[in-house]
C-alpha cells in the first residue's frame, strides 16, 4: 500500500522536478530510495504510537510517573542514533505505579553529607576566614532573647528597627561575593556556627520558662544589643585579621562549655545556660549601623566572649536593651538550628573547631561549585543575566566516605523533650493587629498553624533606635495602604481618576519581612491580595477571585539551587518555601496542607554559608522565586534536545505576501542564537497542495526536496534525515534557506493543505517532542482539517450577534492535543490578508501551548509596518529562552481550589497544566475558589512549579510561592483588591463567556461585574446618599477599565471589527501577562512635545524622561501638542495641527506639519536634546516588552486618526457611551 | 404483549444502569486523576450515543403502548440527552471534551448528571419490574 503510493509521489516529484532546478530532486530520490521504502516509515511511527503510552498516562501524575522512573537516567543519546536513543527509552519506560515515597533516598545521602560535617579533621583558625563571611552568622543571641520574652514583644507599639535591620540588606552588593549576597552579621560575640546552635537551643527553653511578659535578664537583653549591632554591620568577612578570629574561636569554644553542660535541655538548665552566651562589653554600641570599622573594633575585645555573669556586664539602660531585645523576635524560630548536643565540653570544642575547618575545606570545594558556570542561569540559557552568578547556590559536595569519628555524632533528630515549645517555626511578624493571631505565642506544641505568624512585631520606637530606624531607610511598619485604599471615592465628582504614574500592583498586607519575601508581582498577583475567609464573604464582595501567573518570565536574577534532595511536603508535594515554619531544627510544618515534614539532613547545611543546622538560611527558604536543578526523579525520559520545526505555506498567496524572505532572513541572523545545545535539531517543511520536505543531511551536496502529493495518508519520506543537527548540517541549512525565497516564485498553486502538513509535522517531532512554526497565510483548503469562510462582512459592525467565535471543526485541537501528548507545541504565525479563520487555527496553538502570531493585511511591501514587525518579533521568537515538555502544578493552600485556568496549555489533571514549551511570553490565568472556610489560618499561600528541560538539556524547576493574608471583614476585602489584576481575569472570563454563550452575554457580565461589585461596596459603607456612585480607592479605576474593555477590539460591538481581528484580540488577551495586558486594554497617553528631564530615570546610561499619564480623551489633546499613545503592541504619535515647529523638525525632522508624510512609522535620529529624549522614551517603552511595537505618526488631518482616536476610551463613540454616562449608567443600575 | 414491552424495558434499563455506574467511575476516576482527561472523554463520548439511542427507545416504546405515565416520567430525561448532543459546540470533541472538563466545574456537573441519571434509571427499574411482574399476573 505504501509502496505504492510511493510510486505515486515518485511521478509526481519527476514531473515538479524541471521547475526546482536548485533541488536536484530526481537525483536525490534515486540516491535514497530505500528511505522511501515502507518498513523506515512505519518503524518510525511504531516508536511514536508506544511513546503515548507512557508520556500520556504516566505524565497524568507527574509525580507518581517521576518518582516510579527513576532509573530512566540513561545518558543521553548522541545526536546521530538520536531517535533510537529515545525509543529504546520509551520502550523501557515501564507503566507507572502511584507510589510517592520517593523521600527516604535522601536520608542515606543526607546523613553521610552530613555527619561528615562534624567529623572531619580539625583545621587551622585561618579557615574562618570563610566561615565568618556567610550570612548564617548572626542569629544566636536574637533568638535567645526575643523568643524567650515574646509576649514582652506584644507591649510595645509597632516599631520598624527589627524588621528593617535584616531585610533591608541589598542582596547584589556584597564585597565578599556570597552567592546569595546576604549581609555577613557579624555579632561580636555569636557569630559563629556553633552558637547558633546553642543559644537557639536554650532560648527555647527560656521561652517556656518565662512566658510571662517579663523584661528579659539583662545579660539576654545584653546579647540581642549586640548581635544587633552586629547585624547592622555590612560585612567584616575579608578584613578581619586572622589573629582575631582565633580569639573568636576560643571564645566561643569557652563560652559554649557551659552550654554543654546542660546536655538534658532541661528548663532549669538552660535558664542558667543562656547568660553565659558571648556577652560583649557595653562599649559596642548598638547603633554601629552601617559601618565596617565599627564592627571590627567591635568584635575585637575578646575578653567579653568568655563566661561573664550576666549582670555584671550590663550597663545600658534596661528599656533600651529589651528593645534591641525584642528586634531579633521575628527571627526568633529561623534560629531553629540543630540540636545540642549531649557532648563534653571538650568534644565540643573539637567538633565546633572540626566544623570551623570544614567550613575552610569547603569553602575551596563549595566555591569550586557554587560560583563556576553550571549553576550561573547565564551561561546555561545563553540570556545575559550577570546577576544569576551571584545568586546561584549550590550543595555541598558530598563526601563519599564519611570519617568514622568515635565521638558521639550529633544526632539532632533525637527528640528532645523540651523542644516541644518551638511552636512558631518562622516566628513572622504581624503588621495588621487584624492579621495577627492572638493566641499566645508561648502556646505549646500541637499549635494550629496560625501561631506561627503571630507577631513578636509590635515594639515601641525606643529613642535609641531611632537613628538606626532612620539609618534603615526610614521603614514605617506603617501600613498606609490600607486607609488610602479604602478611601472612599465619588466616581462621578472625580474628573481626573486616572493617577499620572504608572499603577503600581497594591503590596499585600503583610509585616515588612514576608513583604520582602514575597514573590514578584510581575510573576505572581492575586486579584485580592486580602483573601476573604469563606466562601460567602467572597460572594458578598462580588469581586473575581483569581491568580495571574507569568511564571516564565525573564528575571535578571534567580537563585539556581543544585541540591541532590529537593525539599518538599511529603504529602501535597509543595516545594520547601519562605513562608513555610520550622517547628524546630529538625521539622517544618507546610504552610499549604500542615502537614509536618523532617528537615532531610542535606539540607541542614547552608552551602552559602558554610554553615550547619540553619535550615531556615538556605536560600529555598530565603527566596519566594527560585529554581532547582531537577534529579533524574523528575524526568520520564532523558531531557529532549531542542528540536525546531519550521511549516512554511509556498502557495501562491503565500508568496505574493513575501513573508518567505523576511523568515529566511530572520533565520540565518538567528541560526547561531537559537536556545539550544549541540544536539539542536532543525527541519523544514513547506506545504501548498502537496508537501515537501527536505533532505538535509549532513554530507549531501545540496538540500533535497521530497514531495508527498498523498496528503490523505501522510507519510514521512526519509523519517531520519528531515531534522537534522543543527551544527552538523549548517551549511546545507543555509543554502535552502537562501534558496527557499526564490524557490517558489512562479507557483500557481492556490491552494493549501495545512491539515496534512500539520499531520506530517506531528509525525516528524513525536519521537522527540519540540516546538513546530506553522506559517499560514490563507484558510486551509485541500486535505484533513480544511475550513470554510465564516464571515459575513455585512455583520462586522453589527450590535447584536457576533457568530463564529468558536472553533469551526475539533482537528485542529485534536492535533494540538496529540501534539501536546508528545511534547510537541505549534505556533502560528497567520499572515494573512482575508479571512483565514483564526477561531479555528488558533487551536492548534491554544491547547499545545504554543503561541499565536496575527498580522492582518501582510505584505512585505505593501505594508512595511506589518513586515518590519514580523521582523522584530521574529527577532525575539527565535532568540528568546525556550522550555520544553514542561508541566505547571499550581498548588494552594488547603481550603483553596482552583476551578478554571486560563492561558495556552492543556488541563491534564485537575491541578496540572501541560504545557509542551514554555516561553518566557507566556502569563496564565486561574481562577479560585474557597471551598473551605479559612478561619484557621491568618495566611494562605500559592505556589507554582513548572518543570522544564531547558534548551541545554536540563531538567529545572522553577518555583514561585506568593503568600496573601487572610481577612474576615468585607472592608478588608476590598482594601486589597489588585484592579488590574481583576479587570484581566475578568477579561479572560469573558472571553470565555463569549465563545461559549455569545458575545452580548459576555458584555452584559463585564457591566454586571461593576454594578454588583459598586453595589455590594456600598451597602457595606453606612451614610450613603444614593444618588452618589462611591466606590473604595481601590476600586476607582474598575469602572474605566471595564469601560476599557467594552471598547476593546474583543468585546466591542458597533465598530467595524473583522472577526479575525476580535478573536486575534481574544487569544491575546487569554494569553498575555498582566502587564502587556493592560496596556492592551488601558493604553497609556503621554504628551511628549515637551519632554523634560524632571523626574527622569537613568537606563543603561541613558535618561529616560517619565512624563505624566494622561487619561484617554480628545480633551487631553491640544492642537498645539504632540502625544504618544503606548497601546502594548503599536505605539502612535499624533501630532496637532499646531504643533510647535520646533519639535516637528527636532524629532520628526520635517520643516513643517504639512510636509509630515502620511504613512511614518521611524523617528529619525536627529542630533538634538528633544529628538534624544524622545527616542530614548520610546526605546524605553519597546524595551519593556516582548512584542516589539510598531510607531505610527499619526497627523491631526490623516485617514489613520480614526484607529488613534479608537483608544480614547473615555470619549463618546456612535456605538458606546463616554466614561461619564458609563458610570451614569451604573449608578441606575445600583439604584435599581 | 404488555409483558414483552416490559421486558424489554427492563434489560435496556438494566444496560442503563450500567452506562450511568460507568460514567460515574470513569468520572470519578479522572477526578482522583488515575486516568488523563483526553483518554478519559475519549471512552465517554463513545457511549453518548448508545445511551442516548436506549433511553429515546424506551421512551417510544412507552409512547407507543400508551403507557402515559411512564412516558411522561422518561420524556424530560430523554429530552436532555438529545439537547446535549445537539448542543455541542462545532470545535468540541463531544459532550466531554478533554480541554474544557477541568473549567469551570464541568467535572462535577457531569458527575451530578451520572448520578440523578443512575437515581432516575433505578425508579425506572423497579417501575418496570413492578408493571412487568403485574403484566405476567394479569396474563
Amino acid at each position: 500500500m505504501c509502496n505504492f503510493k510511493l510510486s505515486g509521489s515518485l511521478i509526481k516529484i519527476s514531473e515538479r522536478s524541471p521547475a526546482q532546478n536548485q533541488m536536484q530532486i530526481p537525483s536525490g530520490y534515486g540516491v535514497y530510495p530505500q528511505n522511501y521504502s515502507a518498513p523506515s516509515g512505519h518503524c518510525f511511527q511504531g516508536p511514536g504510537k508506544m511513546t503515548s503510552l507512557p508520556l500520556d498516562d504516566q505524565c497524568g501524575d507527574y509525580y507518581s510517573g517521576l518518582y516510579a522512573v527513576p532509573t530512566q537516567n540513561v545518558v543521553t543519546p548522541k545526536t546521530t542514533n538520536q531517535q533510537a536513543g529515545a525509543q529504546q527509552i520509551y520502550g523501557r519506560a515501564p507503566p507507572a505505579p502511584h507510589n510517592v515515597g520517593s523521600t527516604p533516598e535522601y536520608f542515606q545521602g543526607a546523613a553521610s553529607s552530613a555527619s561528615h560535617l562534624y567529623t572531619s579533621a580539625s583545621q587551622p583558625y585561618s579557615s574562618l576566614v570563610n566561615h565568618y563571611s556567610g550570612p548564617a552568622m548572626y542569629s544566636a543571641n536574637s533568638s535567645a532573647v526575643s523568643q524567650g520574652f515574646p509576649s514582652t514583644c506584644g507591649h510595645y507599639a509597632v516599631s520598624t528597627v527589627s524588621n528593617a535591620v535584616y531585610p533591608s540588606v541589598s542582596y547584589p552588593s556584597l564585597p565578599a561575593g556570597e552567592p546569595y549576597g546576604q549581609q555577613m552579621f557579624t555579632s561580636q560575640n555569636a557569630s559563629t556556627v556553633r552558637p547558633v546552635r546553642d543559644n537557639s537551643f536554650s532560648s527555647q527553653n527560656t521561652a517556656l520558662s518565662h512566658p510571662s511578659p517579663l523584661p528579659p535578664p539583662p545579660s539576654q537583653q545584653y546579647h540581642q544589643q549586640q548581635s544587633l549591632s552586629g547585624y547592622s554591620t555590612p560585612s567584616w568577612s575579608a578584613s578581619g585579621p586572622p589573629s582575631t578570629q582565633d580569639n573568636l574561636v576560643r571564645n566561643h569554644t569557652g563560652s559554649l562549655t557551659p552550654a554543654n553542660n546542660n546536655p538534658t535541655n532541661t528548663v532549669a538548665d538552660s535558664l542558667s545556660c543562656p547568660v553565659t552566651q558571648n556577652v560583649q562589653p557595653p562599649k559596642s554600641s548598638p547603633v554601629v549601623s552601617t559601618v565596617v570599622s565599627g564592627a571590627s573594633s567591635a568584635r575585637l575585645p575578646p575578653t567579653a566572649n568568655h563566661l561573664v555573669e550576666p549582670v555584671a556586664s550590663v550597663t545600658q539602660p534596661s528599656e533600651l536593651l529589651q528593645q534591641k531585645g525584642m528586634q531579633y523576635g521575628e527571627y526568633v524560630n529561623n534560629q531553629a538550628s540543630s540540636a545540642p548536643t549531649p557532648l563534653s565540653s571538650t568534644s565540643d570544642d573539637e567538633e565546633e573547631e572540626e566544623e570551623d575547618e570544614e567550613a575552610g575545606i569547603d569553602s575551596s570545594s563549595t566555591t569550586s561549585s557554587a560560583s563556576p558556570l553550571p549553576n550561573s542561569y547565564d551561561a546555561l540559557e545563553g540570556g545575559g543575566y550577570p546577576d544569576m552568578l551571584s545568586s546561584s547556590a549550590s550543595s555541598p559536595a558530598p563526601d563519599p566516605a564519611p570519617e568514622p569519628d568515635p565521638t558521639p555524632a550529633p544526632v539532632p533528630t533525637a527528640p528532645q523533650p523540651s523542644k516541644v515549645a518551638k511552636p512558631f517555626g518562622y516566628g513572622y511578624p504581624t503588621l495588621q493587629p487584624g492579621y495577627q493571631n492572638t493566641a499566645a505565642p508561648l502556646h505549646p506544641g500541637g499549635q494550629p498553624c496560625s501561631p506561627a505568624y503571630s507577631g513578636f512585631q509590635q515594639y515601641t520606637q525606643y529613642p535609641g533606635m531611632n537613628q538606626l530606624s532612620s539609618s534603615l531607610g526610614g521603614l514605617s511598619l506603617q501600613s498606609s495602604i490600607q486607609p488610602e485604599s479604602l478611601r472612599p471615592v465619588n466616581l462621578t465628582q472625580e474628573r481626573n481618576i486616572l493617577p499620572v504614574t504608572p499603577i503600581l500592583a497594591p503590596i499585600p498586607n503583610l509585616n515588612l519581612d514576608l513583604k520582602k519575601l514575597n514573590c514578584s508581582p510581575d510573576s505572581f498577583r492575586c486579584t485580592l491580595t486580602n483573601i476573604p475567609q469563606t466562601q460567602a464573604l467572597l460572594t458578598k464582595a462580588k469581586l473575581p477571585l483569581g491568580l495571574l501567573l507569568h511564571p516564565f518570565r525573564d528575571l535578571t536574577q534567580l537563585p539556581v539551587i543544585t541540591s541532590n534532595t529537593i525539599v518538599r511536603c511529603r504529602s501535597c508535594r509543595t516545594y520547601i518555601n519562605p513562608f513555610v515554619s520550622f517547628i524546630d531544627q529538625r521539622r517544618w510544618k507546610c504552610n499549604l496542607c500542615y502537614r509536618v515534614n523532617d528537615v532531610p539532613e542535606e539540607f541542614m547545611y547552608n552551602p552559602l554559608t558554610r554553615s550547619y543546622g540553619e535550615p531556615h538560611k538556605r536560600p529555598e527558604v530565603q527566596n519566594s522565586t527560585v529554581e532547582f536543578i531537577a534529579s533524574s526523579d523528575y524526568m520520564l525520559r532523558p531531557p529532549q534536545p531542542a528540536v525546531y520545526l519550521f511549516v512554511l505555506d509556498v502557495s501562491h498567496n503565500a508568496v505574493e505576501a513575501g513573508y518567505l524572505t523576511i523568515l529566511c532572513q530572520s533565520l540565518l541572523e538567528n541560526l547561531d542564537k537559537l536556545p539550544g545545545d549541540s544536539r539542536t535539531r532543525i527541519g523544514f517543511v513547506t506545504f501548498d497542495s502537496t508537501i515537501h520536505f527536505y533532505n538535509l543531511q549532513e554530507g549531501l551536496s545540496q538540500p533535497q526536496m521530497l514531495i508527498v502529493s498523498d496528503i490523505d495518508d501522510v507519510f514521512l519520506p526519509t523519517p531520519d534525515s528531515l531534522l537534522v543537527n543543527l551544527h552538523e548540517s549548517k551549511e546545507l541549512i543555509k543554502d535552502l534557506l537562501n534558496a527557499l525565497p526564490n524557490m517558489f516564485t512562479n507557483t500557481r498553486e492556490t491552494h493549501s493543505a495545512l491539515g496534512p502538513a500539520l499531520q506530517a509535522a506531528f509525525k516528524l517531532m513525536s519521537p522527540t517532542g519540540g516546538r513546530v512554526s506553522v506559517f499560514q497565510t490563507q484558510l486551509p483548503s485541500l486535505g484533513a482539517g480544511l475550513l470554510q469562510s465564516r464571515e459575513d462582512p455585512n455583520q462586522r459592525s453589527s450590535t447584536k450577534v457576533v457568530q463564529h467565535l468558536g472553533p469551526a471543526t475539533d482537528f485542529y485541537k485534536k492535533l494540538a492535543l496529540d501534539c501536546s501528548g508528545q511534547q510537541t507545541a505549534v505556533d502560528l504565525f497567520l499572515l494573512s490578508s482575508q479571512y483565514s479563520d483564526l477561531s479555528s487555527l488558533a487551536c492548534m496553538s491554544k491547547y499545545s501551548a504554543g503561541c499565536i502570531y496575527y498580522y492582518p493585511s501582510f505584505h512585505s511591501t505593501h505594508n512595511p509596518s506589518q513586515a518590519e514587525k514580523l521582523q522584530k518579533e521574529l527577532k525575539r521568537y527565535l532568540t528568546r529562552k525556550i522550555g520544553f515538555e514542561a508541566v505547571m502544578r499550581i498548588r494552594c493552600t488547603k481550603g483553596l481550589s482552583m476551578h478554571t485556568f486560563h492561558g495556552n496549555f492543556f488541563v491534564r489533571s485537575t491541578d496540572l497544566l501541560s504545557l509542551a514549551n514554555i516561553n518566557p511570553d507566556a502569563g496564565f490565568a486561574v481562577q479560585l475558589s474557597i471551598e473551605e472556610s479559612l478561619t484557621d489560618t491568618s495566611l494562605v499561600c500559592f505556589q507554582t512549579a513548572l518543570l522544564y528541560t531547558s534548551s541545554k538539556g536540563e531538567r529545572r524547576i522553577r518555583v514561585h510561592t506568593l503568600c496573601l493574608p487572610v481577612v474576615s471583614s468585607l472592608a478588608d476585602v476590598y482594601a486589597g483588591v489588585d484592579v488590574q489584576a481583576a479587570i484581566c481575569l475578568l477579561a479572560n472570563m469573558a472571553v470565555d463567556r463569549s465563545i461559549s454563550t455569545s458575545l452580548s452575554d459576555a458584555r452584559d457580565a463585564l457591566v454586571n461585574a461593576v454594578v454588583d461589585s459598586l453595589s455590594a461596596y456600598s451597602s457595606t459603607v453606612s451614610n450613603l446618599q444614593h444618588s452618589v456612585l462611591i466606590a473604595p480607592s481601590s476600586l476607582k479605576l474598575f469602572p474605566l477599565y471595564v469601560l476599557a474593555l467594552l471598547k476593546q477590539k474583543a468585546f466591542r460591538t458597533g465598530t467595524s471589527t473583522r472577526l479575525d481581528d476580535r478573536v486575534y484580540a481574544m487569544c491575546q488577551i487569554k494569553c498575555q501577562p498582566l502587564v502587556h495586558l493592560m496596556k492592551m486594554i488601558h493604553p497609556n497617553l503621554y504628551r511628549i512635545d515637551r519632554l523634560i528631564d524632571e523626574g527622569a530615570i537613568h537606563v543603561n546610561d541613558r535618561v529616560v524622561p517619565q512624563p505624566p499619564l494622561q487619561k484617554l480623551s480628545a480633551e487631553k489633546l491640544t492642537r498645539e501638542g504632540a502625544f504618544l499613545m503606548d497601546c502594548g503592541c503599536v505605539f502612535y504619535i499624533w501630532v496637532g495641527k499646531s504643533c510647535d515647529n520646533n519639535f516637528i523638525e527636532d524629532v520628526l525632522g520635517c520643516p513643517n506639519f504639512a510636509s509630515i508624510p502620511q504613512k511614518m512609522t521611524h523617528l529619525p535620529e536627529l542630533d538634538t536634546l528633544s529628538s534624544e529624549r524622545t527616542r530614548s522614551f520610546i526605546t524605553w517603552l519597546r524595551d519593556c516588552r516582548p512584542l516589539s511595537p510598531v510607531l505610527h505618526v499619526v497627523k491631526d488631518e490623516s485617514p489613520a486618526k480614526t484607529e488613534f482616536f479608537q483608544h480614547l476610551i473615555e470619549d463618546r463613540t456612535e456605538a458606546a457611551f463616554s466614561y461619564y454616562e458609563f458610570l451614569l449608567h451604573i449608578q441606575q443600575q445600583i439604584c435599581k | 404483549m404488555e409483558a414483552v414491552v416490559f421486558v424489554f424495558s427492563l434489560l435496556d434499563c438494566c444496560a442503563l444502569i450500567f452506562l450511568s455506574v460507568y460514567f460515574i467511575i470513569t468520572l470519578s476516576d479522572l477526578e482522583c486523576d488515575y486516568i488523563n482527561a483526553r483518554s478519559c472523554c475519549s471512552k465517554l463520548n463513545k457511549w453518548i450515543i448508545p445511551e442516548l439511542i436506549g433511553h429515546t427507545l424506551v421512551t417510544l416504546l412507552m409512547l407507543v403502548s400508551l403507557h402515559w405515565f411512564i412516558f411522561l416520567l422518561n420524556l424530560p430525561v430523554a429530552t436532555w440527552n438529545i439537547y446535549r448532543f445537539i448542543m455541542v459546540p462545532s470545535g468540541n470533541m463531544g459532550v466531554f471534551d478533554p480541554t474544557e472538563i477541568h473549567n469551570r466545574g464541568q467535572l462535577k456537573s457531569h458527575m451530578k448528571e451520572a448520578m440523578i441519571k443512575l437515581g432516575f434509571h433505578l425508579l425506572c427499574f423497579f417501575m418496570y419490574l413492578y408493571s412487568m411482574i403485574l403484566a405476567l399476573i394479569n396474563d
